[in-house]
């Protein structure tokens, strides 16, 4: 079996890297490569070599004699905070996902499930490489030092993701046995010391942190009690490899570090008659086995509200978008919430001490800000629930007979609903307790700012989403449909110009609007105060409204156009 | 005529999937589009149900130019393709509601109720697809298109998925809607089926059409089949096997 995988993975490879340079020949992957090689180029290499010039490769040396005291001790414990949460927030684990042929070719074929594991190990072998690859390229090495990153980071991540597969496995386990005590054991023994470790963060964090070294040193601390020692340490030897020259003592710590992943291995593959109930979804149906994580029944098929017999076409699209959010929101929502609330809460509690105020409401009122301020962000970039998302059932819409431009707009709704409600509690929980962050601030003004601030949001959303559907319909094969992308330089390069295009169309849009509200501020201000900035974020919505309008009748034409084999698959 | 195809071409990049096909299909005329793989037959159904664009020609559906009204063109007309593609997050009932309120259908409720019963959906109106089998998510897409009483069905490879009853039943549900008034275009590799079933075949191949009429008349044709043959003989001996 294992000389049938390294086959299947060695031809893949071989003929993927084949795929990607013939592909080359189309300008789109072509333009593409030049300027994803522009970027690693001027982002890695131009960076390192101006570096080299400059002064010696790497870190200070007393910085450098910290980053090895103190990095692999808050790395481990990031790992471990990790581990835990692959166990509270559900994931399959892509080492677990087998591909329609893998399905097709491998589940009928007699092989145990442990070699089946063991095969999907394999496969991931190139990823883990890969990533390896890229770490060593991103760190301030020399020649030598970057092929310890990579060779350190590659156990890393084989023993990572064989973690969260060999998770998947046991959790499956044991919803079969619940009464079974020894499949209880690791969720014992992981529960025990989530709560050593969680009583010295919470001693640690009593008081909220004053900067980002002070967060370091507050996680070095906690990671370097006693106890926590005895815990990190499987932890520990997969990271401290990263941080340890080249010495004996970093053969010992990769001879530690591959004992620890062959022992998440073993455990992985002794868990593997769960892959069954895992693969129980038909296999070789794509649908089915990317259809969601099944929840719970009733909540399954709660619906926010019936779809009424006749109406907008706008509102039927809003509806079935509404549905989309509602019911693909899981437990996995967790995974990218975790760590966006914990960045929030630390860049918070550290704008906090900066400015010098304190107490509860100020953290409270300065992290809504900001979570306002990112959602407006980066809300249209990931809320995918429009066009871009649909892509992947262009061929159903295209057979409706409705308004092109009604489409258009009916797919940006609800997406745009969803992040302006987000921003909106954001805003209110800010201004209600702006007072302690804001002390010099009036009244008047910081009502002014949040009711302004609420008023603007959903121009700066809607236009966002305007633009990146603008760039899915007049450019098709740019756009990736759903989850799944285009890999390779090239396609990093194409998603470059893109975001690039973004960022400069969105200022286009929002530039009219912006002008009228200047000019409605500067008329005034000095009459009203601060209350002006309420009429000029209306001028300011009003316009981009009428922009996002115009743009939605305009793209009509661009959607009936739109050849469905030009959009770009994922890989 | 319902279904009036004119002069179709459609090319992706070099290649010419469909070149220069002119056709039409008559009210209650089940017409069945057979050729060996790649002959153009789903490029022609896609063109016809405005999914691609044709590179050159004409589609009338009802008497109306797809590409200049594709709205009105688009409401006369249902298509069922082979593979079963619907939204992950709605439910059957859901799928149902939304085509009624798409295409305006009053009678919403006995419509629905009655293809449930119809297609034996019973029992799954709250599933989602992802709890479906094949069969059973290819069922939910024929009766999205059957809900509305359209004037042109499009069918491609209908029976694919279905169980031996099911089949039986989708013959029957075809046939019904024809006589009913619907022009039916329908493409298949069950022979036996457009045999049965069809009142005139088109054979293509390469993206050309190579043979048009009834299965009697291409038997009796001497330069398509010897005298007697069956849709088969004439299949394979029209695509040079």
């Amino acid at each position: 079996m294992i000389a049938a995988s390294l086959y299947i993975t060695l031809c893949s490879a071989r003929n993927r890297v084949r795929v990607r340079l013939r592909r080359l020949r189309e300008p789109r992957y072509l333009f593409g490569a030049i300027v994803g090689a522009a970027y690693l180029y001027f982002a890695v290499f131009a960076r390192m070599a101006g570096r080299r010039g400059r002064v010696r490769l790497g870190p200070p040396p007393d910085m450098s004699l910290r980053l090895q005291t103190v990095g692999p001790l808050v790395a481990a414990l990031v790992v471990f905070v990790l581990a835990v949460l692959t166990w509270v927030v559900p994931a399959t684990g892509a080492m677990l996902s087998l591909s329609d042929a893998e399905a097709a070719f491998l589940l009928p074929a007699p092989l145990s499930r442990r070699q089946l594991v063991a095969h999907r190990l394999i496969r991931a072998q190139i990823g883990a490489l890969f990533a390896g690859l890229i770490m060593a390229f991103a760190v301030p090495a020399a020649g030598l030092g970057r092929l310890r990153v990579m060779l350190s980071t590659w156990l890393f991540f084989v023993t990572a993701r064989t973690y969260v597969a060999g998770v998947a496995l046991a959790r499956t386990r044991i919803a079969l046995e619940p009464k079974r005590l020894a499949r209880w054991v690791p969720v014992g023994i992981l529960g025990a010391a989530v709560l050593v470790v969680g009583a010295f963060i919470i001693r640690e964090w009593m008081l909220p942190a004053s900067s980002v070294a002070d967060v370091i040193d507050r996680a070095s601390h906690i990671a370097d009690a006693g106890p926590v020692q005895v815990i990190l340490a499987p932890f520990l030897t997969l990271v401290r490899p990263v941080f340890t020259p080249w010495s004996l003592s970093l053969a010992l710590w990769w001879i530690a570090s591959a004992l620890t992943a062959a022992a998440t291995i073993g455990w992985t593959l002794s868990n593997a008659s769960a892959m069954d109930v895992i693969l129980e979804a038909p296999p070789a149906n794509r649908a089915a086995r990317e259809a969601p994580a099944q929840p719970a029944r009733a909540a399954r098929v709660w619906t926010p509200w019936q779809l009424a017999a006749r109406g907008r076409t706008e509102g039927l699209f809003a509806w079935k978008g509404a549905l989309l959010i509602v019911r693909s929101a899981s437990l996995g929502t967790l995974r990218y919430l975790i760590p966006l609330a914990s960045m929030a809460v630390i860049a918070g509690s550290t704008a906090l001490r900066g400015g010098g105020y304190h107490g509860a409401a100020a953290f409270v009122a300065t992290l809504a800000t900001m979570i306002a301020a990112g959602t407006i962000l980066f809300g249209p970039q990931v809320a995918r629930f429009d066009l871009r998302e649909d892509f992947k059932n262009i061929e159903v819409l295209k057979t409706w007979p409705v308004s092109p431009a009604a489409v258009v707009r009916g797919e940006m709704l609800a997406p745009i609903a969803l992040v302006t409600a987000i921003c909106w509690a954001a805003i209110a929980t800010a201004w209600l307790f702006a007072a302690a962050a804001t002390p010099n601030l009036g009244v008047a003004w910081r009502a002014s700012i949040a009711i302004a601030a609420a008023i603007a949001a959903p121009a700066l959303i809607g236009g966002q989403f305007a633009v990146h559907n603008v760039f899915a319909l007049l450019f098709p094969a740019w756009v990736s449909v759903g989850n799944e992308r285009p890999r390779g330089i090239d396609a990093m390069g194409q998603r470059l110009i893109l975001l690039a295009a973004v960022i400069l169309s969105l200022i286009v849009i929002a530039l009219p609007g912006a002008l009228a509200a200047g000019i409605l501020w500067l008329a005034f201000q000095r009459l009203i105060g601060a209350p002006t900035l309420v009429p000029a974020a209306l001028v300011f919505t009003v316009v981009v409204a009428i922009e996002v309008a115009i743009i939605s009748e305009l793209l009509g034409p661009a959607y009936e156009r739109l050849d469905v084999m030009s959009i770009e698959r994922g890989e | 005529m319902p279904i009036v195809i004119e002069q179709l071409t459609r090319t992706f990049g070099p290649f010419t999937a469909v070149d220069d096909l002119s056709f039409g299909v008559d009210s209650g005329e089940i017409v069945g589009l057979i050729g060996p793989n790649g002959a153009g037959k789903t490029t022609t159904l896609r063109a016809l149900a405005g999914i691609l664009r044709p590179t050159r020609g004409r589609i009338r559906v009802d008497e109306i130019d797809l590409l200049e009204r594709p709205i009105d063109a688009k409401r006369r007309l249902a298509f069922m393709p082979d593979e079963p593609r619907l939204f992950e997050y709605l439910t059957v009932e859901e799928h149902l509601r939304l085509i009624a309120r798409l295409y305006e259908i009053d009678d919403f409720a006995a419509r629905s109720q009655a293809l449930v019963d119809e297609l034996e959906l019973k029992g799954k109106e709250r599933a989602l697809p992802g709890e479906l089998s094949r069969g059973m998510r290819q069922k939910v897409v024929i009766a999205c298109g059957l809900i509305r009483r359209a004037s042109v069905l499009l069918f491609d490879e209908p029976l694919t998925g279905l169980d031996p009853i099911g089949i039986r039943r989708m013959r029957e549900t075809i046939v019904a809607r024809a006589r009913a008034g619907a022009a039916v275009l329908l493409s298949s590799h069950l022979l036996h089926l457009v045999e049965e079933v069809c009142t005139r075949v088109i054979i293509m191949d390469h993206g050309h059409k190579i043979a048009d009429g009834t299965v009697a008349e291409l038997a009796s044709r001497a330069d398509l089949a010897a005298a007697g043959s069956n849709l088969e003989q004439i299949f394979l001996r029209v695509t040079g096997h």
